[in-house]
């Protein structure tokens, strides 16, 4: 994850044996895309999403 | 990011260019700026604010040009007003933000609106590209919202908690970055129900199962989240209604009912006064009445007994009148008619008995007369009147003693409730009402939600059983399936993530303020710092009464504001450093010298930069600062074109 992401949130995800590490590594990339979202561009985060799901459903 | 320097050129009383580079964080992580009032520290924040966002914190009115390089340039002359942060981001690259407003002199007096230009560059030390989005860089990297937190005005930090507590709920959200874990819940709650619909078109029954599953789980989780909530709220009014009883029974006998006996006791004494009162008036009125009668009295006696004296001796009535007699004598005659020579027995019989009859028999008519009138006067004398006086005067006495008593029983009162104010009183009942209030309107809140429980829990379950079987028969599970599948855990996953998040978030930023404020301050009055769900700030005394984080005086409000705000700064998701504006200000000796003593450890990693006055940056608090100091700077102000103008040295 990216340093940006505040380590505590990083911490208690790692730290969480109950979700397994597709899902962890799916908020972990959610967040980035959060911090870096444009207000303005919405629909691009919208697709960003859609993207980042079929990449993790497929693997 | 790293604030490594900034550069000015032309801003303000600036005139540049003017650089000054700042202490990296590490063990020396603290710059000072020092100068006198109006050398320019505040300016320097209101540089780099207006760098950042286009705005000065502090706004003027005035141009933002120097007003010396204004004097000396000549018209149609350009006047660039200029400033470069250089900063490090916190994957390494150099990042420089630099504002230009370029003004033309159009008159003597004045510019013309300013050609600007705002340009982020990104270095990585291989490439060096400028930034697209520059607002959207600043509003992720250094969010204009949340400036408080990162550039502090010490004299402004007492005003701190006044700012609407939500607003402090939301800056608390962003900086430790939660909302960013709210948004990833938002968008795949949003991205699942989109799956559903699409799933909806193809199977609306399974579909449909899976809606209702949803709407369920979430009013669960509602409810389970408020279930805990009223009971913490039960618990903490609970806790207070405990404080408050505690601070009654302090009192001794329930004082709400001796300020009650004190009051109706008044009322009683009042009315004793009030009859005495009257009862003295009605007894004077009685003694007026009979003013007459009662000091006539003993005249009338002795008119009486004289009058009798009288009778007796014959005088009243009268057998003969002196003068009748002294005229018979007078005129030589008899009563008879017959002469009476002088000397002849009858005469000398006459004038024994003229001697020995009283003048007063000349007036016996009237005298009788009067004693009829003193006789009937002493008749209306009131039969009664020494019993009447009497049970006045005992009913006044018994009066005064009944004011007597009741004003021993309104001592006796006033003595049990020394040093107890009525209004203190009130409050304290009227607020242990209010919290009884809160707790039943919890508890009715409660059984509400249990219902509700009661009710959605087993359609949850049977609702999750036929969504099995409706997989079970559809067979092989779909893409879409899969999709909404893993949104679902995501979902679960993020949401139980954020509740832990926000526990332990609260409970690090209450620990961390409290530990903070209790090594800055020298008062050992307060025992906790609480911050509730909302982050309202209260003190906690060591009695176990709360204060609000307004109520104290402006130097605690000051260091309860800077052990919160560092506290929460070093629980952000965010790198900022922390700039304070003459911290010290209205601070004690004792506090400056904790602050100077503390402020390091609790700033550690974080980027310092302290604008101070040489009287603040003096004795104990630069003695423990010094070690940590990396970089220190003076500010000075020159004369030029008779504009002050600051140099750094």
């Amino acid at each position: 994850m990216s340093k940006e992401i505040n380590k505590d949130i990083r911490n208690k995800l790692d730290e969480k044996d109950n979700i397994d590490d597709k899902v962890k590594g799916f908020i972990e990339e959610a967040l980035e895309l959060e911090f870096e979202a444009i207000e303005d561009h919405k629909t691009r985060l919208k697709n960003d999403y859609i993207k980042l799901i079929e990449k993790y459903v497929e693997d | 990011m790293i604030f490594k320097s900034i550069h000015l050129e032309n801003f303000r009383n600036y005139k540049g260019p003017e650089e000054l580079s700042f202490a990296d964080t590490g063990d020396k992580n603290i710059t000072i700026i020092q100068g006198n009032n109006d050398t320019g520290k505040t300016t320097m924040m209101n540089a780099i604010t207006w760098c950042l966002y286009n705005k000065e914190k502090n706004s003027r009115d005035s141009p933002i040009y120097n007003r010396s390089v204004f004097n000396d340039t000549e018209i149609n002359e350009e006047i660039p007003v200029k400033v470069k942060i250089k900063m490090e981001d916190s994957q390494g690259r150099d990042v420089e933000i630099s504002r230009v407003n370029k003004y033309f002199k159009i008159s003597k007096d004045e510019c013309s609106l300013p050609d600007k230009d705002f340009r982020i560059i990104l270095d990585d030390g291989e490439n060096c590209s400028p930034v697209t989005y520059t607002e959207n860089f600043i509003n992720t990297h250094l969010p204009k919202s949340l400036e408080d937190y990162f550039l502090f005005d010490g004299e402004l930090l007492t005003q701190f908690f006044e700012k609407d507590n939500g607003n402090i709920k939301k800056d608390v959200f962003r900086l430790s970055q939660l909302n960013l874990l709210d948004n990833v819940i938002k968008h795949i709650y949003q991205r699942k129900k989109e799956y559903i619909n699409e799933k909806e078109k193809t199977d609306p029954k399974y579909a449909n199962l899976l809606d209702e599953i949803d709407e369920l789980e979430k009013s669960i989780n509602k409810d389970k989240k408020d279930l805990v909530n009223e009971k913490e709220s039960i618990k903490k009014n609970k806790d207070y209604i405990k404080v408050l009883k505690e601070q009654l029974n302090s009192y001794g006998d329930d004082p709400l009912k001796l300020f009650e006996e004190k009051d109706r006791l008044k009322k009683e004494l009042k009315n004793l006064e009030n009859k005495e009162k009257s009862s003295i008036l009605t007894h004077k009125q009685f003694l007026i009445n009979n003013f007459i009668l009662i000091y006539g009295y003993s005249a009338l006696i002795d008119i009486e007994k004289r009058g009798n004296d009288l009778r007796e001796k014959g005088f009243i009535p009268s057998n003969y009148k002196k003068a009748f007699l002294e005229y018979l004598l007078d005129q030589n005659k008899c009563i008879c008619g017959t002469e009476l020579p002088i000397g002849s027995k009858e005469y000398n019989e006459i004038e024994k008995l003229c001697e020995r009859t009283s003048e007063i028999t000349d007036i016996s008519d009237k005298i009788n007369e009067l004693l009829g009138r003193a006789k009937s006067f002493r008749s209306h004398y009131p039969q009664k009147f020494v019993e009447i006086d009497d049970k006045k005067e005992n009913e006044q006495i018994n009066l005064e003693d009944n004011i007597e008593n009741k004003k021993r029983e309104i001592d006796e009162v006033q003595l049990k409730l020394e040093g107890i104010e009525q209004n203190d009183v009130q409050k304290i009942n009227s607020s242990i009402t209010h919290y009884e209030d809160l707790i039943n309107q919890s508890n009715r809140t409660i059984g509400n939600i249990e219902t509700n429980l009661e009710r959605d829990e087993p359609n949850l379950k049977q609702l999750v059983k036929d969504k099995k079987i409706a997989e079970s028969q559809m067979g092989i599970m779909e893409t879409i399936d899969k999709k909404i599948k893993f949104c679902e855990k995501v979902y679960k996953s993020s949401q139980s993530l954020y509740d832990e998040l926000v526990q332990s978030i609260h409970e690090n930023l209450q620990s961390l303020t409290t530990e903070e404020f209790n090594n800055y301050h020298w008062k050992d009055s307060y025992k906790k710092i609480d911050i509730d769900q909302d982050f309202n700030v209260t003190f906690i005394k060591k009695d176990g009464t709360r204060i609000p984080a307004t109520d104290p005086s402006a130097g605690t409000q000051l260091t309860l504001a800077l052990s919160f705000i560092t506290a929460l700064n070093s629980l952000a998701g965010f790198e900022l450093p922390i700039f304070i504006d003459t911290p010290l200000g209205r601070l004690d000796n004792d506090i400056r010298e904790n602050l100077g003593k503390f402020l390091p450890q609790y700033t550690q990693d974080k980027q310092v930069i302290l604008l101070v006055t040489g009287n603040e940056y003096s004795s104990e608090f630069k003695n423990y600062i010094s070690p940590y100091v990396g970089e220190s700077y003076k500010l000075e102000v020159n004369s030029e074109s008779g504009k002050d103008i600051t140099k750094v040295i």
